[in-house]
């Protein structure tokens, strides 16, 4: 509620009575911003560091179908329908670009990187439908993904990207600050690898991407990244998904190397009787 | 859309910090297998001496890879990729990814891999501007060079 | 399968083994920092060096700084002392396949199995035959369950993880985490039980807890398809670990001394010893220990920060070279 604009409509009067009436409207005001106040905090209870700041600590996974399709699509056989997560509904590609990006979706049962374990990336294991969890300290926040068990480091202090710009990261080079409860993560330095869901939408090595974190409660993180990519895209554009908490009793990650899959028969311990010489 | 947060305010020069390639072998301090290290994978009596045009670079840690076309005397072209240190260890070395434009004549000196491949390790690569650079970045690379 | 195409992760040329085997390190002196390091620049590069003693650390109490929940502040990056994941019982001898060491056993750092007093794991008989097979084809491995799982970029698991390049410790409130080389492992403090026991993992199960300046962590749950090392010492997926991270209080020091209960493989239990020290922006750059970058801040003291650790996509095992493409995970 405006307070601000409650006091501002009050009509005007004699300058004597006006400044009583302006006192006993502060006094009001007052009262109400610290009751307002102490409502907030009362109500929802963020979690916090010692420092103050929001505290994303947890294991958090999205119930969107951001990966299936970033974009608005009816039901296919390989994926649930869904209005999309894209502000604007339609990724502005540039045209050549277009035409990659359909070649990626008719081959995606066989071409798309998860299909490898390779690491999803940024913002990809935000929404891929696989709990990660955040450990956070002053100086960072660490996300480890089930999904292949990568980790990633978002460092929030006050560090900036590396000066050696040829960096290919997997997972970007992700630099953060505050801005009130709100994490502002600027991501650079990327590979051209990865895709951003299962429908093959892509990037080259000039994506750029500032992902906006905030907690709404205790248990949902609202997650908003804009993407820029003068090589795909025309403009930025802009994905919003809400990541919801894991409270099942004892939950917890699950190392999963899935790269492993294809040739981890080949290491069983070696039970006795089994090898030859 | 904000500017990504990079230091715009950059040191005017920056002493090139050179590898040392071979030192400890010389010194007789080293073990005998690093991370990736050299011996596990490349063969010290193959060296590679490539000439051939970029067709794509991979600037990754911790090993760029670099990817070139090589014609052999009968004109059949074989795709060749070698690997380098990490892209920070090469900017000290005095190269950036925007020196290997796709289509840019290299010449890279290294040892073939084991695998018997069209796999390297490149230890100095020359580029058409005549400056040859030191890509290497395994500790235990044969002090005789490639 | 190909053989030529298997017989490739050879150790180190015979030229180099001579020069490995021959050397011997002690402690480096400290290295005093560049006066004014550029912008984004590590130390010079360095070699690698190792170290052939340590002294024992006392389970005791903690003195050192803490962490606002109370637990001891390790956090940090630290490397193991005395070799690499060549020789699990005879650590600074070199590759396995190789020229034996010209040097006498007592010039070089002992066993890394403390107890029992011999300096080998108690093997069951066929166990020890199995371990010897794997160590026999390491240098030539005509088989794929020859090649050693961190040649494909898997994790190197417990305890190998300890040996294989620096790590970084990161600690909260009930948990610590040990980023690795090549893997990660969550340790939990909080008292929630190991997972279920038909779950094996690479990393296996941690659940620990501190006692002054050590952290006792129960490790069940392991594939144990990492292997200890190139000689081929090996646990089945029943072993129970557990480990004691003794930390020296004036937190440069610590030694992992981890016991091994596993009744299908070995005679008795036995226990590890490894010892580490800490690493700091200070160090040489060696490929190994320190491997880390100083972060972008002008105008402050160099602070170090390490990239992204990412194995597969990048080096299609060990960089398309020790395992062909076409036969890799692909």
């Amino acid at each position: 509620m405006n307070l601000h604009a409650v006091i501002a409509a009050r009509p005007s009067a004699a300058p004597a009575k006006a400044a009583v009436k302006t006192a006993f409207a502060a006094l009001v005001a007052t009262t109400f911003l610290l009751a307002a106040g102490a409502a907030r905090a009362a109500g929802d209870k963020l979690p916090r560091l010692s420092n103050g700041k929001p505290d994303f600590s947890g294991i958090w996974q999205t119930t969107s179908a951001a990966d299936f399709d970033l974009e608005p699509h009816a039901g296919r056989k390989d994926a649930p329908p869904s209005a999309g997560v894209v502000e604007g509904n339609a990724i502005p590609y540039l045209p050549a670009a277009l035409e990659q990006k359909k070649k990626n979706f008719e081959a995606r049962t066989t071409a798309d990187p998860r299909l490898k374990c390779y690491t999803l990336g940024t913002p990809r294991g935000i929404y891929y439908p696989e709990p990660f969890q955040i450990f956070q300290r002053e100086r960072d926040l660490t996300l480890v993904f089930q999904f292949g068990h990568s980790v990633r480091t978002i460092h929030t202090n006050g560090t900036l990207h590396p000066e050696v710009t040829d960096n290919e990261f997997w997972l970007g080079d992700s630099r953060a600050k505050w801005q009130g409860d709100t994490l502002v993560v600027d991501v650079t330095d990327f590979v051209e690898d990865t895709w951003l869901d299962r429908a093959g939408n892509f990037h080259s090595t000039a994506l750029h991407v500032v992902e906006k974190w905030k907690l709404l409660d205790a248990n949902t993180i609202d997650y908003t990244a804009t993407l820029e990519d003068p090589k795909v895209f025309s403009k930025p554009w802009t994905i919003n998904v809400q990541l919801h908490r894991h409270r099942e009793k004892n939950f917890q990650l699950i190392e999963d190397y899935c790269f492993t899959q294809d040739y981890d028969q080949y290491y069983p311990y070696p039970a006795k009787g089994t090898t030859q010489r | 859309m904000p500017e990504s947060n990079r230091n715009v305010s950059r040191r005017a020069t920056r002493a090139l910090v050179p590898l040392l390639l071979g030192v400890g072998l010389a010194a007789g301090s080293l073990t005998a297998s690093a991370h990736h290290a050299f011996a596990a994978e490349f063969d010290a009596e193959k060296p590679l001496d490539l000439k051939g045009t970029v067709t794509k670079v991979k600037w990754v840690n911790p090993h760029s890879w670099l990817y070139f076309d090589v014609k052999d005397k009968s004109g059949a072209v074989t795709n060749w990729g070698v690997e380098f240190g990490t892209p920070n260890a090469l900017a000290r070395a005095g190269l950036k990814k925007t020196d290997l434009p796709i289509g840019t004549e290299v010449h890279i000196k290294g040892y073939l891999s084991k695998n018997g491949g069209a796999f390297g390790y490149s230890v100095t690569l020359t580029l058409p501007d005549g400056r040859t650079i030191q890509t290497g970045g395994a500790q235990d690379v044969p002090t005789r060079g490639g | 399968m190909n053989t030529k195409l298997l017989s490739i992760l050879a150790g180190a040329a015979v030229s180099i083994s001579a020069v490995a085997s021959a050397q011997q390190v002690a402690s480096a002196p400290s290295q005093a920092p560049p006066a004014a390091a550029p912008q984004g620049a590590a130390n010079p590069g360095g070699p690698i060096r190792w170290e052939k003693t340590y002294a024992a650390i006392e389970s005791g109490p903690w003195k050192g700084k803490r962490l606002a929940d109370g637990q001891p502040d390790v956090e940090g990056h630290w490397s193991n002392t005395i070799a690499n994941h060549n020789n699990w019982t005879d650590p600074q001898a070199g590759e396995p396949g190789r020229k034996p060491p010209k040097t006498a056993r007592s010039e070089r750092a002992p066993s890394r199995v403390t107890d029992p007093a011999d300096g080998q794991v108690p093997f069951q008989p066929w166990a020890r035959e199995v371990q010897q097979d794997f160590q026999h084809n390491f240098d030539n491995p005509t088989k794929p369950e020859y090649i050693e799982p961190l040649a494909r970029c898997a994790p190197a698991g417990v305890p190998k993880s300890f040996i294989w390049h620096g790590y970084e410790i990161r600690q909260y409130p009930g948990y610590v985490l040990i980023l690795f080389n090549s893997g990660t492992r969550i340790i939990h403090l909080d008292g929630k039980p190991h997972l279920p026991e038909n779950i094996k993992l690479w990393n296996a199960d941690s659940r620990g807890h501190w006692e002054g300046n050590t952290l006792v962590v129960d490790v069940t749950n392991n594939n144990s398809k990492a292997r200890f090392g190139r000689t081929g010492e090996f646990a089945s997926d029943k072993v129970h670990i557990t480990e004691r991270y003794i930390f020296d209080n004036d937190g440069k020091r610590y030694n992992y001394v981890a016991t091994f209960d596993d009744p299908t493989v070995y005679t008795r239990t036995w226990t590890a010893t490894i010892p580490a020290k800490r690493r700091t922006v200070e160090d040489e750059q060696d490929g190994w220990h320190w491997e880390g970058e100083v972060a972008n801040r002008p105008g402050k003291p160099p602070l170090a920060e390490f990239y992204e650790r990412v194995c597969v996509e990048n080096n299609n095992a060990f960089g398309n070279v020790a395992v062909a493409p076409t036969t890799s995970v692909r």
